[in-house]
């Protein structure tokens, strides 16, 4: 056995492993409460819905980004 | 002959969908991007009325993806998946509640939902405060982002 764990271990253990319920509410406030955190998410949707204006076009993207994940070319998905 | 991701036709599924009357719910990080949201996700996360499973199946079907199990016990377990082309998790349940005790219930929030391109591909997703309680049920770091885009998206407007 080794102590070493893999991208993948690590992603899931920061972006799946459950909180305490204070814990979740104590992140969240903080996040919201960001204001150049909201900013930067505002750009970010505005960029994204002028490049895929579509519904379509943004599941495509989506599917799109999903084969590369599992492909290890991309970022690991959720 | 295997078949890749690319090759699902999600807009042709989701259409099969409304023209059959399944009714569903898209939830999950699929229904933020459709909204505008560049989240990453690999599959998709549904939420249908229970007497639906045998129309979702069938027209599951037609598009290569298959059941893992059937619909009693779906309906028992309260979830299964469709797997195939993509990995489609399916929610079979009429209520589910965050850990402070909000329910939402199926009815409600199918009542509530948005239709996203209703002349194309007419996809139903719940309204964003039915999609960020929904994001409160398992708790996760993600879900913390998740509910950040999501305010987001509804200070940004459609």
């Amino acid at each position: 056995m080794t102590a070493r764990r893999s991208a993948a271990e690590i992603a899931h253990a920061v972006y799946e492993e459950p909180l305490p319920l204070a814990e979740f509410e104590r992140q969240l406030a903080a996040m919201l409460a960001d204001r150049e955190d909201k900013e930067s998410i505002a750009e970010l949707i505005a960029w994204f819905r002028r490049r895929y204006p579509t519904v379509e076009a943004r599941l495509a993207y989506a599917r799109r980004h999903a084969k590369r994940s599992a492909s290890g070319r991309g970022l690991p998905t959720a | 002959m295997v078949v890749q991701a690319d090759d699902f036709d999600d807009a042709g599924f989701f259409r099969a969908l409304a023209k059959a009357g399944v009714r569903y719910l898209l939830l999950g990080r699929r229904a933020l991007v459709a909204l505008g949201a560049p989240v990453l996700t690999s599959d998709y996360d549904l939420w249908i009325e229970l007497d639906d499973t045998e129309k979702l199946n069938a027209i599951a079907r037609t598009f290569d993806l298959e059941p893992t199990c059937d619909p009693a016990e779906a309906r028992a377990r309260g979830r299964y998946v469709l797997e195939g082309p993509e990995r489609v998790d399916v929610m079979v349940a009429r209520a589910k509640s965050t850990a402070d005790g909000v329910v939402l219930t199926f009815s409600d929030a199918y009542g509530r939902r948005t239709i996203l391109s209703p002349d194309g591909i007419a996809l139903a997703i719940p309204c964003i405060d039915d999609l960020i309680t929904t994001k409160r049920w398992a708790l996760r770091p993600k879900d913390v982002l998740d509910i950040n885009f999501l305010d987001s998206l509804r200070e940004a407007g459609p």
